[in-house]
């Protein structure tokens, strides 16, 4: 089989996303946003369902902070809809924002507030506003409730608008870089404090960060932008099912070139006589047929379940080595 | 919550976060009602009005947009979008505090402030005019604190815009200069067309956010009004047509002509004739002036257009008396008399001016000069009267009167005084006492008389406002008196006392009638002619 025949007909075991069964809280549909000449997001159908932590992943400027503020209704896009149970998502919607909580980087806060004054401010706005959680959550990101919240530290900046979010126990919680500038003891504070209360309270949490590592954790749906188009969406266990990374022994002198490779064997490197890459059709069924097809001179072949950052890497690297996923469909 | 519910609930945070500010601005215009302008430049201490006129506004433009961007519409990180706020029960509760606290609050402060200053002063003109003015000044800051990101940005375009926006109004409110009839209308059309575009783009921007579209909506909406105001001119009404001078009453009096000159009284053309002379008039009143003539030499059939005006009558003897001319819209007269109360009846000096070669040839000894006269007859009129004490005040016109302080000492007797007058929007300065002349006159000593030339020793004070639009223009006027007045009037030495008794008097004039006067003269005859001019001077051109 000639590699531009495998890489063709594997392009859907590439490209996922996975069906719901009770469908989504959040949708898209062929969602486009445009920066002048550039293109933000390209067609991004999403759907992520309910109850779920989502990861949305993706190198810096694939789009991710446009897709969370085009959910968040605080940008238009340029063409396609985005539905939050069903209905579509306006920028005057008050409705929208009173079920989605929003905590993002760089979010202004009324800083000449307290977060006494902030809490009362805000509680009349929301009908579900949970005064015990609310005072739950200061107690326990000890927070100062008197001092102005632009005195505050970074960190308790970012808690104090986790918990502006959080008290009024929004249907979807979405989240861009919470933890950016954070020490390791309050991102645990505020991860593990997310976990208990997504798992307590069924939330829909729609996360976006760097944090890989930690992402591997919370997250139960992972999705993976790459210059605006999303190639990847669907549930951890099964990315990490599918995704694994595998290494061949080869004899020397054999397969020199790397550029006949399946699509599906993501970032491929060649170390003396040692091939790894990540594999994102493990378990399909022939998948060891096809890697003895390709790859006759291997000798020996190890395969152990990839992380979510060798998967982040992987599709990155592909992404910057300017691999085409709109030609193949994406990877989702 | 409702929307009604929301608009109270963010209005109560607002007026939280510019709580100081408001404190402020409330202890301020406080102040101003209640103390005023502590001071002023004759008394060697430094008005407060020039600050206070930065400051008002400052403080304004402060809150205006410290009440706007605590909410920014224009940016993607601000908290309140990704809060279940209404955009328009947003929009509606900054209006509404902007408006109460930074229009509608000094627009009444500067009412009470100007009408105290200067009473009588109908106020609501006052008010409509502060409101209107305010409401302009306000609505291009509101929206460009809608428009920007950060007060930092917001200072950079403001500076920028209003640079800008001077420009656009004074092409478009002041292409045709002052106009006490048209401004008005110019003046609303625009602020009317400002105030419903800053509200419709204020709708857009915080249901939208697109403030780049907001931006160029502005821009060609700041065009569109500015075209518009220009235009109004177009309908505003013509302005009324000038009376007419015929069937005019007729009134007897009698020309004497004294002769004539080869210059003009004045001296500032000296290729005019001007021929002199005095017309007594028995049934006018004082203060006659001589709109125009149609002057014919009789025996010929040259009939000679020659301009007449009255003209100061400076002789010390006779029945009208002046100690000083004074210029009451232009109008030559003699403001102040021995007799008190006004007389009745007076001479009228008047003055032909005519080309040289023309009136040389035409006016020769023995010849008879028939002229027709339009008389506008003024009736000296006494405004008002006012004690030589501290704090007393009196209005003439649109002006009042208050006597600051009486200063005696050895070298006599120093009045100070200020007058102040509302300056509305647009008008330019016109010196205070116009209109409103003054003597110092006595019903004791009832010779002593002085007329007060206007200004005195004065300077003007800085404009004080509370608000956009009408602002307060002070003047301060000083006096002084030699312990005995220097006149030649004074056939006996007055008592030291004689300040005590004296009270200022504003005196004006009054139109009350314009006549028509027939006369007839007849040449003097030579030398009384020559006297002035030389006859081989003129080339002799007889008519017909």
């Amino acid at each position: 089989m000639e590699a531009r025949d495998i890489r063709e007909a594997d392009v859907s075991a590439v490209v996922r996303s996975e069906p719901l069964v009770d469908g989504p809280i959040i949708e898209t549909r062929g969602l486009s946003h445009r920066f002048g000449q550039r293109w933000a997001l390209e067609d991004v159908n999403l759907e992520i369902p309910r109850g779920s932590l989502y990861a949305l992943l993706g190198p810096n400027g694939a789009g991710k902070t446009t897709l969370l503020k085009i959910l968040m209704g605080l940008i238009h896009p340029t063409s396609g809809s985005a539905l939050l149970n069903g209905r579509p998502i306006g920028s005057t919607s008050v409705e929208h924002r009173s079920r989605v909580g929003y905590v993002a980087e760089g979010q202004e806060l009324p800083g000449w507030m307290t977060l006494d004054v902030l809490k009362a401010y805000l509680a009349p706005l929301y009908p579900t506003w949970d005064h015990g959680l609310a005072d739950t959550l200061t107690e326990r990101f000890r927070l100062p409730s008197k001092a102005r919240i632009r005195r505050m530290s970074r960190g308790e900046r970012m808690k104090t608008a986790l918990l502006a979010a959080l008290a009024p126990r929004p249907e979807v919680l979405i989240m861009d870089e919470p933890f950016t500038g954070m020490d390791a003891l309050v991102k645990d504070e505020l991860i593990y404090g997310l976990l208990e209360l997504s798992q307590n309270d069924s939330w829909t949490v729609l996360l976006c960060s760097h944090d890989i590592g930690e992402l591997e954790h919370l997250a139960d749906w992972v999705g993976f932008l790459d210059r605006g188009k999303l190639i990847v969406s669907e549930p951890m266990d099964v990315l990490h099912g599918r995704f694994q990374r595998v290494e061949l022994t080869l004899r020397p002198g054999t397969l020199t070139d790397l550029n006949g490779l399946p699509p599906t064997w993501l970032s491929p490197k060649r170390s003396g006589s040692r091939l790894s890459f990540v594999s994102c059709d493990h378990g399909v069924e022939g998948w060891d047929a096809e890697v003895r097809s390709v790859v006759p001179q291997a000798d020996r072949v190890s395969t152990q379940g990839a992380t979510l950052r060798d998967v982040f890497v992987a599709l990155a690297a592909e992404g910057l080595g300017g691999r085409d996923w709109e030609r193949e469909g994406g990877l989702s | 919550m409702s929307s009604l519910a929301q608009v109270l609930h963010i209005l109560k945070k607002d007026v939280r976060r510019s709580a100081v500010l408001l404190c402020g601005l409330s202890l301020l215009i406080a102040a101003y009602l209640t103390v005023g302008l502590p001071g002023s430049k004759w008394l060697g201490t430094r008005s407060f009005a020039l600050p206070s006129l930065g400051l008002f506004p400052l403080v304004y433009i402060a809150i205006a947009a410290i009440v706007v961007q605590d909410d920014p519409p224009a940016s993607d990180l601000a908290f309140w979008p990704t809060r279940p706020i209404g955009a328009r029960p947003l929009l509606v509760s900054k209006l509404i505090l902007i408006g109460l606290v930074v229009v509608l609050a000094p627009a009444l402060a500067n009412t009470v402030y100007l009408a105290r200053a200067v009473f009588d002063e109908p106020w609501i003109p006052l008010f409509t005019e502060s409101l209107q003015a305010q409401a302009t000044f306000i609505a291009p800051i509101v929206l460009l604190a809608a428009i920007t990101r950060s007060f930092r940005g917001f200072v950079t375009l403001g500076i920028l815009g209003w640079l800008a926006l001077s420009i656009v109004m004074s092409w478009s409110t002041a292409s045709l200069g002052y106009d006490p009839l048209t401004r008005p209308m110019r003046e609303s059309s625009f602020r009317v067309g400002i105030a419903l575009l800053t509200l419709g783009l204020l709708g857009f921007q915080y249901s939208r956010r697109r403030t780049h579209q907001t931006i160029g909506l502005t821009i060609a909406g700041v065009m569109a009004v500015s075209l518009f105001a220009y235009r109004t001119d177009i309908v505003l009404p013509a302005p009324p047509p000038p009376p007419s001078t015929e069937d005019l009453r007729e009134v007897e009096a009698e020309l004497y002509l004294v002769g004539l000159q080869s210059q003009s009284v004045d001296g500032s053309n000296p290729d005019l004739v001007t021929y002199q002379g005095q017309l007594e008039t028995y049934d006018l009143v004082p203060g006659a002036r001589v709109r125009r003539t149609r002057t014919r030499i009789l025996g010929s059939d040259t009939a000679l257009e020659f301009s007449i005006e009255a003209h100061p009558w400076r002789d010390g003897s006779g029945p009208l008396y002046a100690l000083g001319m004074v210029d009451i819209e232009g109008i030559p007269w003699a403001g102040v008399r021995d007799e008190y109360p006004l007389p009745s009846a007076s001479l009228v000096a008047v003055v032909a001016e005519g080309a040289e070669d023309e009136l040389g040839s035409s006016l020769q000894g023995g010849e008879v000069v028939e002229m027709a006269l339009d008389v506008e007859l003024f009736e000296p009129r006494i405004q008002a009267r006012l004690p030589a004490e501290p704090g007393a005040r009196a209005r003439v016109r649109d002006q009042v009167f208050t006597v600051r302080a009486v200063e005696r000492s050895e070298r006599g007797v120093r009045l100070l005084f200020d007058s102040e007058r509302i300056r509305f929007p647009g008008e330019p300065y016109r010196p205070h006492w116009e209109g409103a002349q003054a003597a110092l006159y006595s019903p004791v000593y009832d010779e002593l008389t002085f007329t007060m030339q206007p200004g005195g020793h004065g300077s003007e004070a800085d404009p004080v406002s509370l608000s956009q639009g009408p602002t307060l223009i002070r003047e301060q006027h000083e006096y002084p008196f030699s312990p005995v007045p220097e006149t030649s009037r004074w056939r006996d030495p007055l008592p030291a006392d004689w300040f005590d008794v004296v009270e200022i008097v504003f005196i004006d004039a009054e139109l009350v009638e314009t006549v028509r006067v027939r006369t007839e003269h007849t040449v003097p005859t030579w030398p009384s002619f020559e006297r002035h001019v030389r006859v081989e001077d003129f080339p002799r051109r007889r008519g017909g």
